[in-house]
């Protein structure tokens, strides 16, 4: 068909939205729109008039609808109050009620015919028509309702739904049962494991999944299911048990009563009246080596929970660093080239339409990571090549453009520089650059009045990032892969790694054109994947996206064609400060920040903040003594406790499959235990005051390691994260005491469940990157070792809980645990880094997060056999500053500071 | 023992007054009364958040009930109109992620206020207007038009379906519409 003008579009625009256009002049006036905006606007309001008439044609009969059911509302009973309002994430809240109770407080039921059931609670939407049939079994006839059942009280019974589209069985589950409407059935499984059967076809699901019958003579179709669950399942607990029988020892002790009691430089302190101490500096540079130095010196050791969490993140993140090195890095130069080559067109287009202009900056944007990835790479024909000059020289050299290029917006790009491992070769270098590029450079959705560019430009961006989204669908890389193959390989290993994306990418582009009724903003707020690139009518260039959604998108919000991350620290620090959290009066405060009018405001949070939320009491008493919940509600913001409250609800919420949705969530939960008060008839030492700053120390340290790591994926703000040893310095703080045939001792923090989560998450790891073909045999035999040295922790760690003593076979294990763990690290062990958390919204003030040189801990345990033996172990160090802007600390400044006497200032709370 | 009340009574009533009715005896009859005041508009400012108007009825009717049951249980609100959008922008809030839950739940944040600039009524009013708008453009139009739109729209039939039913040619059936649509829109625009 060829091309329509205005005149013919306009014409025929008012049955195209009323779905009553033939298919040629469909496509044919999707095309024109692409380019004209005038006769997008118009079809925008043709939409709405549609949309309105409908409504208005439809009210009599509408009203009259709702009239019956307020009539049919009012004759049933009042229903009973005071019933237990469950909220499960993101359902439709709906009342709990067992089904014991439902004969009463439901009316419209026959009430005789009915037993009781006890295996099931269900919970109908107020609309929800259904019947009991017998006492397992449940007809929905419309309407929704949680189903959760709990076999309990007749194991072996399966419950069923009964609909239109299917039966529905399950005998441990909690899911949501939908009837009726376009869908006859549809089930959301919220927990265990549900069958459906419709048409002689059986069909499982299982948490996380959704089937649907799209009308009641279909067999269920298995809808996308999360990739975070799926991740999830990979992820099998560690039972723990919730006991010790450790004697308790009674404080302050005599040094003549403990075998080994060491000559400490500045007296005994803590170890004698708390049973620990931390003794300054340890002998070495990381934590694996202070144990040779220990050894020598002939101490019982301890193996610190410090180490394994040091050892086990250094695994992961070597991991990383060998996946993006000789698998990412390679796919992601493949890709750009891919999609480069197809956007390119030999010529410039004689009218410069909005879909021409939209495909040049697309290219643009290819391009520009193309070249940060391979710089003697060609550009594609039909590019700016000066426009993409300037861009890529100005990432390279990291400097500050005031408007980039077709982008719109400014960007400084000394954010670009690569840090943390991604210094190491020349490889990962483009890499970070051109990951950088494609993930914090959104082509934004929306613009105009109050937004970060104008609404042509962000037209532009969004029929630019279409093209991209096209291009990915159909373009064939050099290698002979689908350009979507290798998007899938990177994008699959970021969401393990550093978790789902939270910028809209190519499939959100894609779904959003699959139906031109879904508008597109709804679409990129919801998110909802659908079937990754499935057909999409090639025709269809342009979304519409109404007015009123665009402007509940964020200024940021954009299509990105490599996502940062969503990290549950993060948004929940985020909204911790300024302006979600209100004012303040005191001006000391660590977190607080004085705005250009004055106003003191929580501009920034703390790493506490994070440990309070997760159950922490010693965190949150930090916080208030150090007046940073000292922030009161206004009428546009929450105070600090409310908003603190709110989120810890949530994060109480969430259960063990959804702390374990990849592998930055999972360590979050690893770190847990180490939040918690040690569980009654634990080794005296785990009680005490000092031990508590310790394992606050340890978690702390731990969030910050992580946060480097992962710093390409997730942080929002500027990150700058070293890698680098400090000197060695002799800084010996105490002698050891006698070797009573000591030396030979070893013991580990016992701390079971830690071990057994890092278990649970290695395992996770090992079998979830298998499946994704990403391990070598080299990488698989460093996690199965992993795995099988954290058991080994766990399990000893339990005996030493459980008062029994360690035969010497299992002390030598553990003596060489932290050697066999740093082997099986796969590289270098990292030095001590420092992060950018956050930037204050005054933007004056960061947030920096760092690790220094390990401290050395003294811990004073009572053996089974009633003997009393001092044992060392190296232990994180965790600093935490507030910096202007301007003086943030660089990797080298935090180096010359650790090397500087006195060095570094602690948290107060720390020292 | 007045068992029903005139729905002309009702009308002379002010909001607050039949609020206070809802949880009586009478209590259907008051809110029926409410029901038919904002209806449409809780309608005009659902269209605006969903873009859908296919959604618009199933969730309008949602809210009303929830506001009918919340009444019934005395947990009445000062400003029940206000009260009403509350309501229906929760209803918005619960289908967008009740889409979202469980397909991909790895970027639901946890649920936290956020307050927008501008109130669910003052939308619900501007989109009231327009809607007003296009009722008298509606009103305006000959009687077989009328008819037309209540089979594509009350009726969901297609133009083929249509012009079966009136043997008149499909194409006429369709022209009238774009000719009815067209006018409608010029109507919103403002124009004459």
């Amino acid at each position: 068909m060829s091309p329509l003008t205005c005149q013919q579009v306009l014409d025929e625009i008012d049955l195209l939205a009323a779905g009553e256009c033939d298919p040629g002049t469909a496509a044919a006036i999707w095309q024109h729109v692409t380019g004209c905006p005038g006769c997008a606007a118009a079809l925008e309001q043709a939409r709405q008039v549609i949309g309105w008439v409908n409504l208005s044609v439809r009210e009599p009969q509408a009203l009259e609808r709702l009239q019956q059911r307020i009539h049919a509302e009012a004759r049933q009973r009042r229903p009973a109050r005071g019933l237990l309002v469950l909220r499960v994430a993101g359902v439709a809240a709906m009342l709990l009620l067992t089904i014991g109770l439902y004969f009463v407080l439901s009316p419209g039921l026959d009430q005789d015919r009915h037993g009781h059931i006890a295996m099931a609670q269900i919970g109908p939407s107020p609309d929800a028509v259904y019947r009991v049939e017998d006492a397992h079994s449940i007809r929905v006839i419309s309407g929704e309702l949680l189903v959760r059942v709990t076999p309990e009280q007749a194991p072996g019974q399966a419950f069923t739904v009964h609909t239109a589209g299917g039966t529905v069985t399950a005998e441990r589950a909690e899911f949501v049962v939908e009837a009726a409407g376009k869908n006859p059935l549809s089930v959301r499984v919220l927990s265990g494991k549900v069958s459906v059967d419709n048409n002689n076809v059986h069909l499982e699901a299982r948490r996380g999944e959704t089937l649907r019958v799209s009308s009641a003579r279909a067999a269920p179709q298995r809808l996308i299911e999360s990739p975070g669950y799926r991740i999830a399942r990979a992820y099998v607990p560690v039972k723990v048990k919730a006991h010790a029988r450790v004697p308790a020892l009674k404080l302050p002790v005599e040094p003549a009563a403990v075998w080994n009691w060491p000559s400490l430089v500045k007296g005994p302190g803590t170890l004698r009246t708390q049973g620990s101490a931390v003794v300054g500096k340890g002998e070495s540079d990381d934590l694996v080596s202070s144990y040779d130095v220990l050894s020598k010196q002939g101490m019982p050791l301890m193996i610190t929970s410090d180490t394994v969490l040091y050892l086990a993140r250094a695994q992961l993140a070597n991991l990383l660093r060998d996946l993006e090195e000789h698998q990412l890095a390679f796919d992601l130069t493949r890709l750009t080239e891919g999609l480069g080559g197809h956007l390119a067109h030999p010529q410039a287009a004689r009218e410069r339409t909005a879909s021409y202009e939209g495909r040049q900056l697309a290219l643009i944007y290819v391009a520009v990571a193309q070249r940060l990835l391979h710089p003697e790479a060609e550009a594609p024909q039909g590019v700016d090549a000066a426009v993409l000059a300037a861009i890529v020289k100005a990432v390279q050299e990291g400097q500050k453009l005031e408007e980039v290029p077709g982008l719109g917006y400014g960007a400084d790009f000394s954010d670009f520089r690569p840090v943390g491992h991604y210094a190491a070769s020349d490889t990962l270098q483009r890499y970070f650059r051109a990951t950088m590029w494609l993930s914090r450079m959104p082509l934004l959705v929306a613009g105009g009045e109050g937004k970060t560019v104008s609404a042509l430009q962000a037209e532009r961006q969004t029929i630019a990032a279409h093209w991209i989204a096209e291009a990915l669908q159909q373009a064939i890389l050099s290698d002979g892969r689908p350009a979507v193959e290798a998007w899938r390989t990177i994008d699959t290993v970021a969401s393990f790694f550093a978790g789902a994306a939270d910028q809209p990418g190519p499939a959100q582009y894609t779904a959003s054109r699959l139906e031109w009724r879904n508008p597109f903003a709804s679409q990129l707020m919801q998110y909802v994947p659908r079937p990754l690139f499935a057909d999409v009518a090639r025709s269809v260039r342009q979304p519409v996206v109404p007015e009123d959604l665009k402007a509940e998108v964020g200024p940021a919000t954009g299509f990105c064609l490599l996502s940062q991350r969503f990290a549950a620290d993060a948004f929940a620090l985020g909204k911790l400060v300024y302006p979600n959290i209100g004012r303040g009066t005191n001006e000391k405060a660590f977190t607080a920040v004085t705005l250009a009018d004055g106003q003191i405001v929580r501009g920034l949070p703390r790493g506490l903040d994070l440990m309070a939320l997760q159950g922490n009491s010693f965190a949150r008493r930090v916080l208030h003594d150090g007046g940073d919940d000292a922030y009161q509600a206004t009428p546009t913001a929450l105070g600090y406790d409310e908003a603190f409250d709110r989120l810890r609800a949530d994060l109480d919420r969430l259960d063990v499959i959804d702390w374990n949705r990849d592998l930055y969530w999972a360590w979050l939960y690893a770190l847990q235990p180490l939040l918690r008060e040690p569980i009654a008839g634990s080794p005296t030492f785990m009680t005490s005051g000092t031990y508590q700053v310790t394992q606050m120390n340890s978690a702390l340290a731990s969030w910050t390691q992580l946060r480097g790591d992962t710093v390409l994926y997730t942080s929002k703000a500027n990150q700058a994260a070293g890698q680098f040893r400090a000197e060695s310095k002799d800084a010996r703080a105490f002698t050891p005491g006698p070797q009573r045939g000591t030396e030979a001792m070893a013991y580990v923090e016992p701390l079971p469940e830690l071990y057994a989560r890092l278990l649970a998450l290695t395992q996770m790891a090992s079998k979830e990157l298998a499946k994704m073909n990403l391990l070598t045999a080299e990488w698989q035999k460093r996690l199965a070792e992993t795995t099988q040295l954290f058991a080994t922790a766990y399990a000893l760690a339990e005996k030493e809980l459980d008062d029994e003593p360690l035969g010497a076979e299992e002390q030598a294990e553990l003596r060489r645990l932290p050697e066999r763990l740093r082997e099986a690290s796969g590289g270098p062990l990292p030095g001590p880094v420092i992060v950018t958390i956050a930037k204050a919204a005054s933007g004056d003030w960061v947030l920096q997060e760092a690790t220094g040189r390990p401290d050395l801990g003294l811990f004073l345990v009572r053996l089974p056999d009633g003997k009393l033996a001092t044992f060392a172990g190296p232990l994180s160090s965790y600093y935490e500053f507030k910096q202007r802007r301007i003086e943030a600390l660089t990797p080298e400044r935090w180096q010359e500071m650790l090397r500087a006497t006195p060095g570094p200032v602690r948290p107060e709370w720390a020292r | 023992m007045k068992l029903f009340t005139p729905s002309a009574a009702l009308s002379q009533l002010s909001d607050a007054e039949l609020v206070a009715q809802c949880a009586g005896g009478e209590g259907a009859a008051a809110f029926g009364e409410l029901a038919a005041r904002y209806y449409r508009p809780v309608c005009a400012f659902l269209f605006k958040k969903l873009g859908q108007a296919d959604l618009v009825e199933d969730l309008a009717q949602e809210t009303f009930l929830e506001a009918f049951k919340a009444l019934r249980e005395r947990r009445g609100p000062a400003y029940f109109s206000s009260w009403l959008f509350g309501i229906a922008h929760n209803r918005c809030g619960k289908w967008f992620r009740r889409k979202k839950v469980g397909l991909f739940p790895a970027n639901e944040p946890p649920e936290v206020a956020v307050g927008g600039p501008i109130s669910p009524q003052e939308e619900a009013e501007e989109q009231h207007k327009k809607m007003t708008a296009l009722e008298y453009g509606l009103a305006g139009l000959p009687a077989e038009t009328r008819q037309l739109l209540y089979f594509k729209h009350e009726e969901g039939l297609t133009c083929e379906q249509i012009a079966a039913r009136l043997r008149q040619p499909v194409g006429t059936v369709k022209s009238t519409l774009a000719r009815t649509y067209k006018l409608l829109r010029a109507r919103l625009r403002g124009e004459p």
